[in-house]
């Protein structure tokens, strides 16, 4: 009738520690984990680790993963990894260069250098990069500041019968015509786009990515809120979108993902009055 | 498994990676440094999500996130810890982000249990076991004190491994990893718990103990070296 090794087990839950793992007993936190791990941690909370360890799947799991990653080389396998993968990754890094980079990270592959120079070249080698680095930066900000300006002066007076453009997947709401187009005045500086999703699930985020046919994106980014018709504007300065065809996706950002949800497709036409 | 060559071939990598960092940090860096780092980590970082059961693309988002946070937060790097170390904390919290974010969706309904689930569909009968008999049941709950109070009485470290083993069913390289003892030594804990259990209780439990220890207990008892539970 009695199964010993669910006898044992039963038997011995009842004497391990209790430790909890119901929601609110934290779970070591990775730096802890780790120092478990290098027996780096004070013997009081080591037990207290170990204690977890003892009931808690998830967290031995990672600590047998970080044993594996460095002592087992074939953790994860001796196969090099797919180029289209990398590539993948890569994207994502140039996209986050763009955004805030903490660190340059240039298109291209430095040249390869000696592993030994001496060390005075290498640093009048970095500062002559510095300085212009600097110099660049400077005269592009003096540009860019120039250009505020006018545009600034543009934007200083009311934009009069700005139009608003009413877009669904596809096409617009009130035309089947695909692309839908945009005739705009010559002088008119910016216009409106309200982005009906396809779907009315809700994110905690938006991003949306702007692509101009044939020609790349132009924009991305997120920021966008929805509003209390389940619709999205989006602010369009005529400068960013010039005469030609363009696609708008929209996307929903689950939280903690790096790719959205496609919410919806947008394609249109801006041509000039 | 740890031969001086796999030793020579892992800390050659984390001495690659830790030069790609410094030049990363010194603003030397360049996307060919990233594609570096990528070549040497990409697949245990990519295997430590795909072992959590994430779909392929969850993978690869996951493993896009972990080289962005290493990316964001190179400059705090120190190396005081060793680079692996460094990846694996990185890795683990956006593993750990995206469990809670997984939890929360599960919590608002947004997801299904996987098939297989113990809890029955509506209108599915669920398989009921015949309750015991008095008696029997009885006798039972006695086997279960007796069982219960000599596992109290094995000393804490030896009880530990034995519930790592019996309880979590791990191997005694990972019971060693996680108790922090030698292979050796779990297995001599694990025999000597075996030793005590079958001589205090032999008498109730008969031939009880070389079921409830599992098979594999039998080759370590009959002093194998080598890690059989694979």
């Amino acid at each position: 009738m009695n199964d010993p090794r669910r006898e044992m087990k039963e038997a011995l839950a009842s004497v391990l520690p209790d430790v909890g793992l119901e929601p609110g007993n934290a779970h070591p936190s990775s730096d802890e984990l780790a120092a478990y791990h290098d027996g780096e941690l004070p013997p009081a909370e080591a037990a207290r680790v170990q204690d977890h360890l003892l009931l808690c799947e998830n967290c031995t799991e990672l600590l047998l993963d970080l044993e594996a990653l460095r002592g087992d080389p074939g953790f994860g396998g001796q196969r090099p990894a797919p180029a289209a993968e990398i590539e993948a990754v890569l994207r994502g890094l140039r996209a986050q260069a763009a955004r805030s980079a903490p660190a340059p990270l240039p298109p291209t592959a430095a040249p390869p250098r000696p592993r030994e120079r001496p060390r005075q070249g290498r640093e009048a080698r970095w500062l002559r990069a510095l300085a212009a680095s600097l110099l660049v930066a400077v005269g592009g900000l003096s540009l860019w500041v120039a250009n505020l300006r006018g545009t600034v002066g543009d934007f200083s007076r009311p934009q009069l019968n700005a139009p608003i453009l009413d877009l669904s997947p596809g096409g617009a709401r009130s035309e089947d015509a695909h692309p839908t187009v945009l005739r705009l005045p010559r002088r008119l500086q910016i216009f409106t786009l309200v982005l009906n999703p396809a779907s009315p699930q809700s994110f905690p985020g938006y991003n949306v990515e702007i692509e101009r046919e044939g020609g790349g994106v132009v924009w991305s980014g997120g920021g966008l809120e929805k509003n209390a018709f389940g619709s999205f504007s989006l602010a369009l300065p005529r400068v960013l979108v010039p005469d030609g065809a363009y696609t708008i996706r929209l996307f929903g950002h689950p939280e903690g993902r790096m790719r959205g949800e496609p919410l919806g497709e947008y394609h249109f036409k801006i041509e000039t009055l | 498994m740890n031969t001086p060559t796999v030793r020579s071939h892992l800390a050659d990598r984390a001495a690659a990676a830790l030069e790609i960092v410094a030049e990363i940090q010194s603003g030397s860096a360049s996307e060919e440094s990233f594609r570096r780092l990528l070549g040497l980590y990409y697949q245990p970082v990519h295997h430590f999500f795909a072992k959590r059961g994430f779909s392929e693309e969850d993978c690869l988002d996951l493993t896009q996130e972990t080289f962005l946070g290493i990316y964001t937060g190179v400059q705090a790097f120190r190396g005081e810890s060793g680079f692996d170390t460094w990846l694996f904390r990185i890795a683990t919290n956006v593993y750990r982000k995206r469990w809670r974010w997984g939890s929360a969706e599960k919590r608002t309904g947004a997801q299904v249990p996987l098939a297989g689930s113990d809890e029955a569909a509506p209108g599915e009968v669920i398989p009921v076991s015949p309750l015991p008999a008095p008696a029997e049941d009885a006798l039972g709950r006695e086997r279960s004190r007796i069982l219960r109070d000599e596992i109290e009485r094995l000393p804490d470290q030896m009880r530990r491994c034995l519930a790592l083993r019996v309880y979590r069913d791990l191997k005694y390289r990972e019971i060693g990893v996680v108790m922090k003892l030698s292979t050796e030594t779990v297995k001599a804990h694990l025999f000597q718990a075996r030793r005590r259990l079958q001589e205090a209780l032999g008498e109730y439990f008969g031939d009880y103990f070389g079921a409830a220890f599992g098979d594999h207990f039998e080759v370590a008892v009959r002093g194998s070296t080598e890690e059989t539970d694979s």
